[in-house]
């Protein structure tokens, strides 16, 4: 199979390198690489866009019409590579709102004088927020939003903002291993990091700073929302007994069941401000797990000890 | 401690502790589906559909698509959505008068089509989200805001027995079983081979849950445990009704 992958953004914002580094690095792992890059005057402003095919055969045609990935760095590069999008492309956007400077390309010589060099575009990233107009495109298989400008601003440098999106793709495509991208780096990179080592280290962290930017991404459900509860813990002889008071609604569903009569209410207060059961009788608890099972909210967790070993049988 | 390991993954911790009353057996059958979605690996396969009444408290209830449909019609939708994509597994959750009442003629005609879709009941014998009114399960004798003096069976007829009646007229290759939330591990095995009637290509799914709802059977724990293992057992047999045969499926050897 072979992976299409469209990247796109402002002149400036490192889109071609981007690009560049993914075809090395899979070339690097032994597959066969195309990295077409479409720039003209876009090098002062507007759109850039690179084309990455990745394959373990032969690649026919440098032209696709879908993409398994579309990376869109600016407002403007959603609504351009909207076209690239599919019902199986993973859609990688900067959400950090931050304004990536513009040029408007429509008006042709105006983007000579009136664009922003690639050498300040970094400075000039984060210097306004912007308000996001353009809806994201509503097919993709699945969006990963990541608010890389803003983390590499903040924590890092705004010059590896690319680095934070190479390694959010190689996380979320898991084309290409994270070691064959730091070779591919070095190989690009390496005359600039041997004159500052401390680049490489940057670059290196931006790098697994994206991987976990996109994975926190694209697991919504569990992870942003992760909650705790509290819960406690207490001994009894066979087991450890877990129970969350954060949700406990007091139905005393478990008290009934427990053939052991350990569970009792607490002077805890659960969910709706009543008492929430505890353990009262802990030493008669036969770590049967029923109080576990007929819980409707989850609050308890009976974990057995495990058995302690055997006495070792020595001599014959 | 990271998250709550007594919670099946497939879980959403976020809408948690969910919504359902104190000591409601929907939380029970919501933790058994759940363990088996995980089980299963069907987070991406699985549409989850909830007809109005209490059943509906669970469209949040997990990291699963899931949607919310008209009174009764849990199950056209379902059929709908299957016919669309025979690859999903779709899951129509009710209660009682969402299957026997207002959507009693769907459940009837999906099982005369046996549309290969799942159908999981909760049956607590009355209108949780109304305020407890009587409903078609409603036992003999039984109080609640609308049968004050307990339901007269020879005006307004006895319970309905839903699986007796699917089974009836289930086809061949359905699979139609009740069971109860006094017995988890049983409900559990039930609702295993009901996913797997689905995974094997079979008919219609059909589970009934009997369930408990103490906040308008006005019962505290012990009540609610006796109401559910004595006078509700009396009234409905708990057991498998219809097992599909082996070959009755597509993908079965």
């Amino acid at each position: 199979m072979t992976i299409k992958i469209v990247i796109a953004g402002e002149g400036g914002q490192g889109v071609q390198f981007v690009g560049e580094v993914l075809a090395w690095a899979a070339h690097g792992e032994g597959m066969e690489a195309l990295y077409i890059p479409n720039f003209g005057i876009e090098q002062r402003g507007g759109v850039s866009l690179a084309y990455v095919q990745l394959s373990g055969e032969q690649i026919g045609s440098p032209k696709f019409r879908t993409g398994e990935a579309v990376i869109a760095l600016s407002e403007r590069a959603v609504s351009r590579t909207k076209q690239y999008v599919g019902r199986q492309t993973t859609f990688i956007y900067d959400n950090s709102l931050l304004a990536a400077p513009q040029v408007a390309d429509e008006t042709v010589g105006l983007q000579s004088y009136d664009s922003v060099a690639p050498e300040a575009f970094a400075k000039a990233t984060g210097g306004r927020t912007q308000q996001w107009q353009g809806p994201l495109p509503e097919k993709a298989g699945r969006i990963i939003g990541l608010p890389a400008a803003r983390v590499a601003r903040q924590e890092l440098h705004p010059r590896v903002f690319n680095t934070i999106i190479l390694g959010a793709a190689v996380s979320a495509l898991r084309i290409v291993g994270l070691e064959a991208v730091k070779s591919a780096l070095e190989a690009k990179l390496g005359e600039k990091f041997a004159a500052d080592p401390e680049l490489r280290e940057l670059n290196y962290l931006a790098l697994e700073r994206g991987a976990e930017l996109a994975t926190e991404a694209q697991e919504p459900g569990r992870k942003a929302a992760d909650k705790s509860f509290r819960n406690e813990r207490f001994e009894a002889p066979k087991a450890w007994l877990y129970i969350s008071s954060d949700l406990c609604k007091g139905c005393g569903l478990c008290r009934e069941k427990c053939p052991a009569a350990v569970l009792d209410w607490s002077d805890r207060l659960g969910v709706y401000g009543t008492p929430s059961i505890g353990p009262a009788r802990l030493d008669q608890c036969i770590a049967c797990g029923l109080c576990q099972l007929v819980c409707p909210d989850a609050a308890i967790l009976v974990e057995r000890k495990k058995k302690t070993a055997p006495l070792a049988v020595t001599g014959k | 401690m990271d998250g709550y390991p007594a919670m099946p993954k497939s879980w959403n911790i976020a809408s948690k502790p969910h919504k359902f009353c104190p000591g409601c057996g929907h939380g029970l059958v919501l933790r058994v589906l759940g363990e088996l979605i995980d089980e299963y690996q069907l987070q991406e396969r699985l549409v989850l559909g909830c007809d109005i009444g209490c059943s509906l408290l669970a469209w949040d209830f997990f990291n699963v698509d899931t949607l919310q449909t008209h009174h009764g019609r849990t199950i056209p939708v379902m059929t709908g959505i299957r016919r669309a994509n025979p690859k999903l597994l779709c899951l129509a959750y009710m209660g009682d008068g969402g299957g026997y009442a207002i959507g009693a003629q769907h459940l009837v005609n999906a099982t005369l089509r046996n549309e290969k879709i799942m159908t999981l009941l909760v049956n607590n014998v009355n209108y949780g989200m109304t305020g407890g009114q009587m409903a078609p399960t409603t036992l003999p004798g039984q109080r609640t805001e609308t049968s004050p003096f307990g339901r007269n069976a020879e005006e307004t007829g006895g319970p309905a027995q839903g699986v007796e009646m699917v089974a009836a007229i289930a086809a061949p290759g359905a699979y139609v079983a009740r069971g109860t939330v006094a017995d988890l591990r049983q409900l559990k095995r039930f609702m295993r081979r009901a996913i797997e009637n689905q995974l094997a290509g079979g008919g219609f799914s059909f589970l009934e849950a009997l369930s408990t709802c103490p906040t308008n059977w006005h019962t505290n724990a012990r009540q609610t445990w006796n109401f559910l293992e004595e006078d509700m057992a009396r009234q409905f047999r708990v057991g498998e009704f219809a097992v599909r045969e082996k070959g009755m499926g597509k993908n079965d050897n």
